[in-house]
């Protein structure tokens, strides 16, 4: 599905992205962890070239990812993005949040476009909430309706960038849980997260980061007790003590 | 004081609809080129770039009156023919839309970036946010600046006097100087004050109301 090689990218003197490579299978479940500045938010954001590469290739479904312009339009439309502030169109509804990229990208008749959004907001649990506007939702209710709006898009790919790190603790799980039921329906998924219960329930491989690079890939379980690492271990220690 | 009030009424607010069809006309003028220009100033191509601040400059930096000389004395001096209302009216209307532009930059840039990254990340092409997400939000949050423009707008219409549009300034000023001396000074200075003021107060509320239709909450 997603095929990184050789990625490097710098921020004018910080080398954010060293020498990356990184595969994401079909129905795979990818979640990147890390110190904060480790790269990880940039890597996930390079996917869909949000962040543009200095050096390297990225292919998504087996095509290198486009420049610019309407090809790169299309791609992004493939693969959904949650950002860890939501950015809902703030102007807009819950149900025309929903329904924009439908409608204007893929073309789909604005009544089959609504009739879609309301099943994908009852799967997130926020049927009634289909005429509020952003700001009137909590937060974790708005990361579930920018959820669904990724979905709307039926995207190949989901990736999320720390989609609970601006929630207040209460909320956390209510996005988790979707998250959960969403890699457990096999889609493909790459999560940058702090939450390592979710890492090793529902991830198929974790990568952790540190400055720029990947410095250790394994099955969930394995990394958890038995990081092969020594930057790892350190990591490790210091975010599962409580 | 009011000597032949009904003739100074009459005459008054002929002049005060000529102003208010010149600001109006003028503005929706003002409105599409500061809406091209704001296109320009955020499109990723260069040259557009380069082009919209050009026009800003210039019609940013010369005075109104001097854009409306140049454009009625100096147009038909490179066989472009020109009449009063149509250099009036565009005269104003270039000169405001830079300042629109301006304006319109300014929301744009209070549209946190975020806005942008998820619109560009459903698939909508550069057009498509600019329409859809960024426009209507940055357009929202200038309207109380975008009002103070209208209103300026009524004032400088005045300009166009100068150009041979009689509006309501100058109107008054033929009142002052009739022939016969059938109206008091003072009269029409109080009666050409009221009318713009009475012009403004209602552009004001129409403002107001637009700004709380529009609202909405970040």
């Amino acid at each position: 599905m997603v095929t990184i090689a050789g990625v490097n990218k710098h921020f004018g003197d910080l080398h954010a992205l060293k020498d990356i490579d990184l595969t994401v299978d079909d129905g795979e479940v990818v979640v990147l962890i890390g110190p904060s500045g480790s790269g990880k938010s940039t890597l996930c954001r390079t996917i869909n070239r949000l962040e543009t590469v200095d050096s390297g290739t990225i292919t998504v479904n087996g095509k290198p990812l486009p420049a610019e312009g309407r090809a790169l339009a299309n791609l992004r439309a493939d693969v959904g993005m949650v950002f860890q502030h939501f950015n809902l169109f703030a102007h807009l509804t819950v149900l025309q949040n929903i329904t924009l990229g439908p409608i204007k990208v893929r073309r789909t008749p604005k009544a089959k476009a609504e009739e879609r959004a309301r099943q994908l907001l009852e799967r997130v649990g926020l049927s009634g909430k289909a005429d509020a506007f952003p700001s009137q939702l909590s937060g974790g209710q708005q990361q579930r309706v920018a959820i669904a709006r990724g979905l709307a898009m039926d995207p190949k790919l989901m990736m999320f960038d720390e989609p609970t790190s601006a929630l207040d603790p209460e909320m956390i799980n209510e996005v988790l849980d979707v998250m959960q039921d969403l890699a457990r329906e096999g889609m493909t998924m790459v999560v940058v997260t702090h939450e390592m219960g979710f890492a090793r329930r529902a991830a198929n491989r974790v990568v952790f980061m540190a400055d720029g690079q990947i410095v250790e890939v394994a099955p969930p379980d394995r990394f958890f007790d038995d990081p092969q690492t020594e930057r790892a271990q350190d990591f490790l220690s210091k975010v599962m003590t409580h | 004081m009011f000597d032949n009030f009904d003739l100074m009424a009459e005459a008054l607010l002929e002049g005060a609809r000529v102003t208010v069809v010149v600001t109006l006309a003028s503005y929706a003028i003002a409105l599409a080129i500061g809406m091209v220009l704001v296109v320009m100033h955020v499109s990723p191509a260069a040259p557009a770039r380069w082009a919209a601040n050009a026009y800003t400059q210039l019609f940013r930096n010369v005075p109104l009156l001097a854009v409306l000389f140049v454009m009625y004395f100096g147009l038909p001096s490179i066989g472009i023919e020109t009449t009063s209302w149509g250099v009036g009216l565009i005269g104003l209307g270039m000169y405001t839309g830079a300042f629109v532009g301006e304006t319109l930059r300014s929301g744009i840039n209070s549209i946190p970036l975020g806005q942008a990254e998820a619109a560009r990340s459903i698939g909508l092409t550069f057009g498509q946010s600019l329409a859809n997400v960024i426009l209507p939000q940055a357009f929202r949050a200038v309207i109380p600046p975008l009002g103070s423009l209208l209103i300026a707008l009524v004032k400088n219409s005045a300009l166009v006097l100068a150009v041979g549009v009689t509006e309501l300034t100058a109107m008054s000023r033929r009142l002052i100087e009739d022939d016969q001396s059938r109206f008091d000074l003072w009269g029409v200075v109080i009666g050409v004050t009221v009318s713009y003021l009475l012009i403004a107060f209602v552009l004001s509320y129409l403002v107001r109301l637009a700004e709380r239709r529009a609202a909405f909450v970040r």
